[in-house]
């Protein structure tokens, strides 16, 4: 009877060591097939602020805190194109100078010494900012300024300013339409120059700003209906103006909780701000997304997570002196025989040249007809007067 | 028996009197002491004391593209008459210090030649007083000139030339203005002598140098008609047309001359497009004393000949009205023309102006009749005092803009265009007062009061 019993127990044992272990192969298996769920391998963000001016410090406020709220969950700078139209940090009305604040009790400065400016001051136009999403930029543009994406990168597009319905007012001077902002991107689609979209805008009547998208894989998140202001959060008394809006600070409070490993998802996202302290009722278009946005992790977009491979080849490298160590004649396969100019550094200056060679004679002389027309001339004067 | 004849012969130097030594010492000391300060450099570029014709600087530049065997008129950077451009060449050839020396001298000669002008046209004033005393009322005695009244004029005259604080600035700044008031001040000598070659040698060579000299021929042929005919000048008389092509004749005989003498060290006419034209199209509009630029950088292109025409029209076109009503005093015709040269003129410069102001003392006789010369001497005291510190404020500072700097040439303008005006209409109520006692009533007894119409 103790016999059947151990067997049955070591049956049961391995039954279970079965079962645990088959599911945590599916986990294991749930996990790596998780990571090639999302389709992208790398993150982009195109943070925008449109408005200059002091009284706008928000504006410049909320992008910088979804900078920084991007950074630290690992997008670099070098995939951030962060435009700010105004410079608050070293505005003259600032009293805390070098510093941007967007709490009223000035806990995090999110302008310091790490804050990579890509497009500042008056080079924030809609021309650059549709040719910074299309990249048709002068070929002169250094890479800090382009957005290199490719037909695998998630884009994270953040706008703020004063918006209408239908356009976006840059720097005061100028709009963009919602009509243009989607064929922005449906040039992005075309030239496979993303992966997905996510395209949050905090302005007045925002959602009016995603209304005309019509490439696929885009979501719109808008602080504001038509229709409705999108409201500012509360004014530091210290610095003088309103520091954040009401969308972009709970969407900050929001992201605080979110680690490089969260699971929290876009449904989370969409629930960010109701209208109950947002005072205006956020939007969302999810119908040109493709993937169930419950599914969608805020880390797709508002991360960088790196894909690895592990593989268990190994390859050898190759020592390569030679190439490193020679360099003229000594390489093997170079030219024997030719004797190699010695080199020098140009000069600098090679007016010295000129002026070594003294004008040591004067290169132009009297003609001699010239004096004598002159001696003439003056023997004529001095006759007529003699007379 | 042969000694007293040679002896009267020679020609007799007046000893210089002990005044005209303190006044060519200090003026020449005060030359020599500026051009040797470190202000020197800085007077060079001073705009208000040379302009793109007279410039030291650009003259530096033209001698050395010739030492490079570059002629200095194919750019557009050397606008001086080529017969001055060879004078410096040689100068500068033979010792370099022999520049400051030379623009001395020329300080000095103009010097002479205003004080000879200044003792020549007061004895012709003196002259025609004598002629035309048998015209005045009887009650106006006490306005007549005299012998003493004059004597001190020619060294007021001097000093006013040498002593003027724009005319030191201007020769310390090596501007070849010193050299275009020789040309004119020999010009104004020669018209008073009387010596219809020298005249229109002199004229000629003052327009050669400076080009709006040209109209000085007017008041000068007339000059030397009416003392060919005496009385007799009419503009119907045949003689006294006849006297009159001959002088405009002889002038640009000598004009041709001298453009033929140019000729010849490079071979072609460049010279006269860089200089005349310079002149007349005004093609630079650097700011500068004259009214020209300002208009011109804002007009349309399409204007630009039509403005030129009526702004070279302005400067020039005086000499009609004031031939016609002073065809009988050619002289102070002569001199109102050197003021309104220097003030209309495309680039002027203070020594133009200054120039005009040395001529005023002869002209002393009139200025109880003046009514404006408190207003003209603030007038130009503030002009001249504020163009530098608005230009500095404009360009360096940026505090201030064009029209500030542009206001100032304005009131330097004016200035000078009331005290222009206001020499004329003493003078011309001096006639009228002349002729008609000084204080003349009408048939009532009422006093008339005068005013230039």
């Amino acid at each position: 009877m103790a016999a059947h019993s151990g067997r049955n127990w070591a049956g049961l044992m391995f039954l279970c060591l079965l079962f645990v272990s088959v599911a945590a192969s599916s986990n294991v298996e749930d996990q790596v097939g998780g990571f090639f769920k999302s389709g992208h391998t790398n993150n982009w963000a195109v943070l925008v602020c449109t408005s200059r001016f002091w009284f706008n410090y928000r504006h410049i406020a909320n992008t910088l805190s979804v900078y920084r709220s991007v950074k630290r969950l690992g997008i670099p700078d070098s995939q951030i194109i962060l435009m700010l139209a105004d410079d608050m940090a070293c505005n003259p009305r600032n009293p805390r100078p070098a510093t941007v604040f967007n709490n009223a009790n000035q806990h995090i400065n999110v302008y310091g010494d790490n804050v990579e400016v890509d497009y500042r001051g008056y080079e924030v136009t809609v021309e650059n900012f549709i040719r910074v999403l299309t990249g048709r930029l002068p070929p002169s543009t250094p890479r800090s300024k382009r957005l290199l994406t490719d037909d695998r990168s998630n884009v994270l597009v953040y706008m703020t300013g004063h918006g209408g319905e239908g356009f976006l007012k840059f720097q005061d001077a100028e709009e963009i339409s919602n009509v243009e902002l989607a064929d922005a991107f449906q040039q992005m689609w075309q030239k496979n120059r993303y992966h997905e979209i996510l395209f949050m805008i905090d302005t007045c009547q925002a959602v009016s700003m995603y209304h005309k998208f019509y490439s696929p894989n885009v979501i719109g998140i808008g602080s504001a209906q038509v229709g409705e202001d999108s409201l500012s959060h509360h004014v530091d008394p210290s610095i003088g103006v309103y520091i954040i809006d009401r969308y972009t600070y709970y969407l900050l409070e929001f992201l605080e909780t979110v680690t490089p490993d969260s699971k929290k998802t876009l449904a989370d996202l969409f629930r960010v701000c109701p209208k109950r302290v947002c005072v205006s009722t956020p939007g969302v278009r999810t119908d040109l997304f493709t993937r169930d946005p419950n599914t969608v992790l805020i880390t797709d977009f508002f991360g960088s997570v790196r894909n690895v491979e592990i593989t268990t080849e190994t390859i050898t490298l190759k020592r390569n002196d030679t190439a490193q160590l020679c360099s003229g004649s000594s390489c093997p396969g170079s030219r024997r025989g030719k004797r190699r100019k010695k080199l020098a550094y140009a000069n600098q200056f090679p007016v010295e040249a000129a002026y070594e060679e003294e004008v040591t004679k004067p290169q132009w002389h009297f003609p001699m007809y010239f004096v004598a027309a002159l001696s003439v001339f003056f023997i004529t004067v001095v006759s007529a007067f003699r007379i | 028996m042969s000694a007293e004849p040679r002896a009267e012969q020679r020609p007799q130097f007046r000893p210089v009197p002990k005044a005209l030594k303190y006044i060519f010492g200090l003026g020449l000391g005060a030359r020599a002491v500026l051009m040797s300060s470190h202000l020197a450099g800085w007077l060079q570029d001073r705009l208000e004391l040379a302009s793109p014709v007279t410039s030291w600087t650009r003259m530096t530049e033209g001698l050395s593209l010739l030492d490079h065997g570059i002629s200095p008129y194919e750019g557009d950077m050397f606008h001086e008459t080529p017969l001055v451009l060879m004078l410096l060449y040689c100068l500068s050839k033979i010792w370099g210090g022999l520049i400051p020396i030379f623009f001395l001298l020329v300080d000095l000669v103009t010097g002479c030649l205003v004080h000879e002008v200044g003792t020549n046209v007061c004895r012709h004033l003196l002259e025609k007083q004598g002629r035309h005393v048998k015209f005045y009322s009887t009650d106006s005695l006490s306005l007549l000139l005299t012998g003493k009244q004059l004597n001190s004029v020619p060294r007021l005259m001097l000093g006013a030339y040498l002593l003027n604080p724009l005319t030191i600035a201007s020769c310390a700044a090596y501007s070849t203005t010193g050299l275009h008031s020789l040309v004119i001040a020999g010009a104004l000598l020669a018209a008073v002598q009387g010596n219809r070659l020298l005249a229109t040698l002199a004229t000629a060579v003052a327009s050669y140098q400076c080009v709006y000299p040209e109209i000085f021929i007017i008041p000068v042929a007339m000059y030397i008609a009416q003392l060919e005919q005496g009385g007799r000048f009419s503009f119907r008389d045949p003689d006294s047309r006849l006297s009159l092509l001959q002088t405009a004749g002889g002038h640009f005989a000598w004009l041709g001359f001298l453009w033929a003498l140019s000729f010849l060290p490079f071979g072609s006419m460049d010279w006269l497009y860089s200089t005349r034209g310079f002149v007349m199209l005004a093609p630079d509009l650097t700011p500068n004393m004259g009214l020209f630029w300002y208009f011109f950088t804002e007009m349309f292109e399409h204007f630009r000949i039509f403005f030129l025409c009526v702004f070279q029209l302005n400067a020039v076109f005086y000499v009609i009205p004031l031939a016609v009503k002073l065809r009988d005093h050619p002289m102070f015709h002569l001199h109102l023309l050197v003021g309104l040269t220097a003030v209309f003129k495309s680039y002027p410069t203070f020594g133009d102006a200054a120039l005009f102001l040395s001529l005023l003392p002869v002209w002393g006789h009139c200025f109880k009749y003046m009514r404006n010369l408190f207003l003209v001497v603030c007038m130009w005291l503030y002009s001249i005092v504020l163009a530098p510190v608005l230009w500095h404020l404009w360009i360096y500072y940026g505090s201030a803009n064009a029209n500030f700097f542009y206001a100032v040439t304005l009131a330097y303008a004016t200035a000078q265009i009331f005290l222009l005006t206001d020499l004329l209409y003493a003078f011309l109520r001096r006639e009228f007062h002349l002729r008609h006692g000084p204080a003349p009533k009408e048939g009532q007894g009422m006093p008339i009061l005068m005013n230039l119409k």
